[in-house]
């Protein structure tokens, strides 16, 4: 199993400053294989779904349906692409024509129409400006509360309405946007350019929707996304090159055929409709809408809120301040003497909820999640395991999830918490019993160069030994008070000889002491094999199970022409086509759809980090943060997650969330569109969470359920009427996707 | 059991992306059958590496003593020993491969297993294993609820399920213990997931659940995975709501305990469960071996024999498996460390008793590092089980094991 290939896929030396990383080399193939596999199967599944999805469409094409006519903007471009990904509508701005996907994507999990409430904000009125002027701020997760931002929402509805009326496909209004989904209407594609039957590669224009949105807050943003961008050496092909001032919105991409198979095992079901870009960068990007949150992105431009997230590269003070002014929270004590198990043990998840649900630095947030998941420790062996972690999340991932990877390999490698966890602190090389490898190995498998999907890697035994042996010595002690957890290096447990990996890529020669350890890291981390097996993981978080390869290719380079940043790389995915393509491919994990569901209610969780019905919740569905067995972490990968059970508890869930029965108590009035109707009650509560317009049956079984206390039309709503409608569309197959 | 009228959109589901969507609205009415005629199957897996020698020890080896001074388990007739898995009377339906008979005993502790191996039911495969797996606690039980030592999707008992299809369309065909055992069955859209939530089954999170659940019902009439386990949940979930989720009477109190029991609950109920795969935690003994294994062993033992005695695995194929095996000889801390060929177990009214492993005897002093060599892939076992009992026919076992030749077949099924 020792793979002969250690080629690395890009060319590093491509890769010098300003050069943008163009070349991608011919690769192993071996290397490569894992995602040509999954390409034929996505190619399958598409031939699958296309086959099936054409009988089933009446759902779809209602749907689109209610796509609002008046859309200025959104467009959908139908990928005509070979790719599995392609498949997912793509939203594209400013052409007037939607070419609707063939109809066909592959995943399994659901995909929003982008309703008439994405557009909302083109038409935005001034007067909600006005409320989310200060869209930099920060999405509003603090100021939930204001009702009068409620407005802002209720004009999505408004727009949906107007859609949502005319929802009945025939409409011959609707065509120009609608009428690409289902192939028959010959009428509609001259307009639409007949999406489904040619594959022309959409020449899109994927990018970030400046123009769309009323660019209300000012030249502030425009500013910051481009420059930056371009400087990143962002390989030429997909990034847009931000090329204008002001808007650095258009950046016209050629929608290169996503070639990997963003295919997940499971089911398979074209999109009812296209998705709205700013609902899937938001979905993706964060934990999901406030209630005010929508607006204000949609003025802020989606580019701009993109650009603001990465800037936002630490944790958001006001939501650490407000952490540290919890009980218990505060002054951090990891000595354990004075710790009590079950408390100690249950701040380690509400501090990781309490962030999701309110901190404004939402990227940080989902960044600093995935790394824990990336470098992940199991606290549950003890309460000194708990510490360790609290201390790990702290002091070790947290400072270091958006700067350069090597520092956080670096930090990792050196952590308490880890030398623990995989039992490098007592790894003496001069023992009868030799070091022990667990850190030497999984360092290699899973922290840097990593297995691929095929189960090549570019390290053997001996490697993992000759690893090892390079890390002897470090370790760690325990002291009082303040200072917790040290690094300690015990130079009488180093190795004392040459170490080396790769046959020779590196070696130890010359180098002595910490030396020897620190040089390894650096020089795993600067591997193009980790650029590649990092890469792979953002994809696969931020894109699809199964990324695309032609993305993590191209990421990977990013990613090391930019000397393993972070933001950069991000910027790099969230600026592609394929990312822009893959509404519908990621399943929400039992943490992210417990936050969002808090955020969609505009929960303050600061009020309810004691509540338990949550903690519950992600303990039963084993996605308790720190609370992994192995060291990979938790699965990214909708196909774990997916069950019976696990969608019955969300329903439950749901309906206590809501109905303020979970432990929180919910305020409506910082959710409740202020709308008349009971369609206005409906769509605006949906295009608020990020769903989308409802089909009309949806709708109705909504309304009907809260029918027996709600009064329609009449604008009179009671709590419990809305209750169940709000408890109903957290509920809904849509909200459970990213 | 009342009748449940099932309807679905998926008329099947098959491998991975296999799955056949028969469109929105072409709702198929499925006629009720009882999974009663249709076989189970139930996997165990020790996860941490379990000690095939102590669990079923080759009592008349000298060299087993020889290398285990401190830790071997007592032969039959001693204080604590090993029951004795001989073909004596009362046993007469059990198979040895020539030269195994009369070697091995099985650990006291698994005593309420043994009737089944007086009935000839009990099958054990000694030095079993994925050959090449790796020592690693981490890759090598990936590989092994994977199948397979390349890269494959899902695991070993979806892929069965798969390949058989779920004419019930239950929406329960599949369940899992925890967050391990999840790959087991990872790859199938239809399957209940954790099981110890029976308690929780019920849509109860609304003011009126009733005129929630017919909403839901509207919701999830789509095509995607999310909205399939919806609805085929929505059909069900009366009848599992019905379920006395209590502990049965004779299961212990313990994780696996609660877990067979639900399990018994589930399968009496004839809700469409045809596959179980649980992990249970904590075999990696490294040190103070013979007291964890007393109370490990135990906990197994009565947990299984709580299962059999209630259900006398009717219908049902029981197996109990591991990552690897443990070294031959014992280490400083009265213990043993990873190792490669472990001892599996397969029981049921369907399986030829016995002990398979040809060539222990000569494997066992010979062991490289110390240990027992892989001697049967486990891929064997499976496939017979599969192919014997699960109703699978021979191109079903390319699907399940991609790449995996089988041939020579122990003659594990009756």
């Amino acid at each position: 199993m020792t793979m002969t290939e250690s080629e690395p896929c890009v060319d590093q030396a491509e890769t010098a400053e300003g050069t943008p990383p163009v070349k991608v080399v011919e690769k192993g193939e071996k290397v490569g294989s894992p995602w040509a596999r999954r390409t034929v199967l996505g190619a399958l599944a598409a031939g699958v779904v296309t086959a099936c999805s054409s009988p089933g469409n009446s759902e779809v094409e209602s749907s689109q349906a209610a796509l609002p006519d008046t859309s200025t903007t959104s467009t959908t471009a139908g990928a005509g692409s070979p790719s599995t990904l392609g498949s997912a509508p793509l939203q594209v701005e400013v052409q007037p024509v939607q070419t609707a996907a063939g109809g066909t994507p592959d995943v399994a999990l659901p995909v929003p129409s982008s309703g008439g409430t994405a557009t909302p904000a083109p038409s935005a009125p001034s007067d909600d400006s006005s409320g989310s002027g200060t869209p930099s701020a920060g999405s509003g997760s603090t100021d939930s509360d204001s009702t009068g931002s409620t407005d802002s929402t209720s004009t999505d509805s408004g727009s949906t309405d107007s859609t949502t009326g005319s929802t009945s496909t025939d409409s011959g209004s609707t065509d120009s946007t609608t009428g690409s989904t289902s192939t028959d209407s010959g009428s509609t594609d001259s307009t639409t350019g007949s999406t489904s039957t040619d594959s022309k590669p959409p020449t899109l224009t994927v990018e970030m929707p400046e123009e769309t949105t009323p660019t209300t807050t000012g030249d502030t943003t425009p500013a910051d996304t481009t420059p930056t961008t371009t400087g990143q050496g962002t390989p030429t092909e997909t990034t847009p090159t931000t090329t204008g001032e002001g808007a650095p919105a258009e950046a016209t991409t050629t929608t290169q055929p996503a070639t990997g198979g963003g295919t997940p095992i499971e089911n398979i079901v074209p999109p009812d409709a296209d998705v709205d870009t700013m609902d899937l960068v938001v979905r993706r990007l964060t934990y999901g809408y406030r209630p005010n949150m929508r607006t204000q992105v949609a003025n802020m431009g989606t580019a701009a809120f993109i650009e603001d997230q990465l800037s936002k590269a630490a944790p958001h003070p006001q939501t650490e301040q407000a952490l540290g002014n919890l009980a218990g929270f505060g002054n951090e004590n990891f000595s354990y003497q004075n710790q009590n198990n079950q408390p100690y043990d249950e701040r380690l998840t509400q501090s990781s909820v309490f962030r999701a649900v309110n901190s404004d630095h939402q990227l940080f947030e989902v960044i600093a999640s995935f790394w824990s998941d990336h470098f992940s420790i199991d606290s549950r062996e003890s309460v000194q395991h708990r510490n360790l972690a609290r201390h790990y999340q702290e002091f070790v991932i947290r400072p270091n999830a958006m700067g350069k990877f090597r520092d956080l390999l670096q930090a990792v490698i050196h952590s308490p918490g880890m030398l623990n966890y995989l039992d490098n602190a007592d790894s003496n090389a001069n023992s009868a019993d030799g070091v022990n490898e667990n850190l030497g190995r999984e360092i290699l498998e899973l922290h840097s160069v990593g297995i691929d999907e095929n189960d090549q890697q570019i390290y053997d035994l001996e490697d993992v030994q000759q690893a090892s042996l390079a890390l002897a010595g470090m370790s760690y002690v325990q002291n009082r008070d303040p200072d917790y957890y040290q690094f300690q290096y015990r130079p009488n447990y180093a190795y004392d000889g040459v170490v080396s990996l790769f046959d020779g890529e590196w070696t130890s020669a010359g180098l002595s002491g910490q030396e020897v350890a620190n040089s390894m890291i650096d020089f795993l981390a600067n591997h193009a094999q980790t650029a590649r097996y990092i890469s792979y993981k953002l994809c696969q978080r931020f894109v699809a199970d199964a990324p695309p390869i032609s993305l993590v290719e191209s990421t990977a380079a990013v990613f090391q022409a930019n000397d393993t940043d972070v933001v950069p790389t991000l910027r790099h995915i969230f600026s592609s086509s394929e990312f822009l393509q893959s509404a519908g491919l990621k399943y929400r994990r039992p943490f992210e759809f417990v936050t969002a569901a808090m955020r969609a209610l505009g929960v303050n969780a600061a009020a309810n980090v004691q509540a338990d019905e949550h903690i519950t919740l992600l303990e039963t569905l084993e996605h308790r943060p720190w609370r992994w067995e192995t060291p990979d972490g938790f699965p990214d990968e909708a196909r774990h997650w997916l069950s019976a059970v696990s969608t019955q508890l969300r329903w439950n869930y749901a309906g206590d969330l809501a109905r303020g029965q979970a432990g929180i108590s919910v305020n409506q009035s910082n959710f409740r569109p202020s709308a008349t109707t009971v369609d206005d009650l409906i769509n605006g509560f949906a295009g608020q969470i990020g769903i989308g317009a409802l089909p009309e049956a949806d709708r109705e079984a909504i309304a009907a359920a809260a029918r027996a206390s709600l009064t329609a039309n009449s604008g009179s709503v009671n709590n419990a009427g809305f209750a169940t409608m709000a408890g109903l569309m957290l509920s809904h197959p849509l909200f459970q996707v990213r | 059991m009342t009748t449940i009228s099932r309807r679905s959109f998926l008329a099947a589901s098959g491998v991975g992306v296999a799955t056949v969507v028969t469109g929105l609205g072409t709702q198929l009415a499925v006629a009720q059958s009882p999974t009663g005629s249709r076989e189970k199957l139930v996997v165990l897996m020790l996860d941490g590496g379990a000690d095939g020698m102590t669990l079923v020890p080759p009592v008349s080896m000298p060299s087993y003593y020889d290398n285990r001074p401190d830790i071997a388990v007592p032969q039959p007739n001693q204080n604590g020993g090993a029951l004795p898995l001989t073909n004596g009377s009362g046993n007469g339906n059990v198979r040895f491969p020539s030269g195994l008979n009369g070697i091995f005993g099985l650990h006291p502790t698994l005593e309420p297993i043994f009737g089944q191996w007086q009935s000839g039911n009990l099958a054990f495969v000694v030095g079993s294993g994925l050959p090449g797996n790796s020592r690693s606690h981490f890759r090598s039980q990936v590989k092994i609820r994977a199948g397979s030592l390349d890269a494959v999707e899902g695991g070993w008992v979806a892929r069965i399920m798969n390949a058989r299809g779920n004419p019930q369309d239950s929406p329960l065909q599949a369940v899992n213990s925890s967050g391990n055992a999840t790959q087991f069955v990872a790859g199938m859209v239809p399957r209940m997931g954790l099981i110890g939530n029976l308690n929780n089954a019920g849509i109860k999170g609304f003011q009126n659940n009733s005129l929630a659940t017919t909403a839901l019902r509207v919701l999830h009439a789509r095509n995607d995975s999310v909205s399939v386990q919806g609805t085929r949940l929505i059909n069900v979930i009366d009848s599992i709501q019905q379920l006395d989720s209590d502990r049965r009477p004779g299961y212990p109190n313990t994780t696996t305990g609660r877990r067979f029991s639900e399990l018994a609950t589930l399968l009496e109920a004839d809700l469409g469960v045809e596959a179980a795969a649980f992990a249970s935690g904590g075999w990696d003994h490294h040190g103070r071996l013979t007291a964890r294994m007393n109370n490990d062993g135990a906990e197994l033992g009565n947990a299984l024999g709580a299962f059999i005695n209630d259900t006398k695995l009717e219908g049902i194929n029981l197996m109990v498996i591991t990552e690897f095996g443990r070294t031959i000889n014992q280490n400083g801390n009265a213990g043993t460390d990873h190792g490669k060929g472990f001892t599996a177990m397969v029981m049921g009214p369907g399986i030829q008793g016995g002990v398979y492993g040809e060539d222990y005897p000569s494997a066992f002093p010979n062991a490289r590092r110390h240990d027992l060599a892989v001697l049967t892939d486990y891929r064997k076992m499976i496939t017979e089980v599969a192919t014997g009992r699960l109703g699978l026919d021979g191109d079903d076992v390319g699907s399940i094991f991609p790449g995996y030749n089988f041939n020579a077949p122990l003659g594990l099924t009756r």
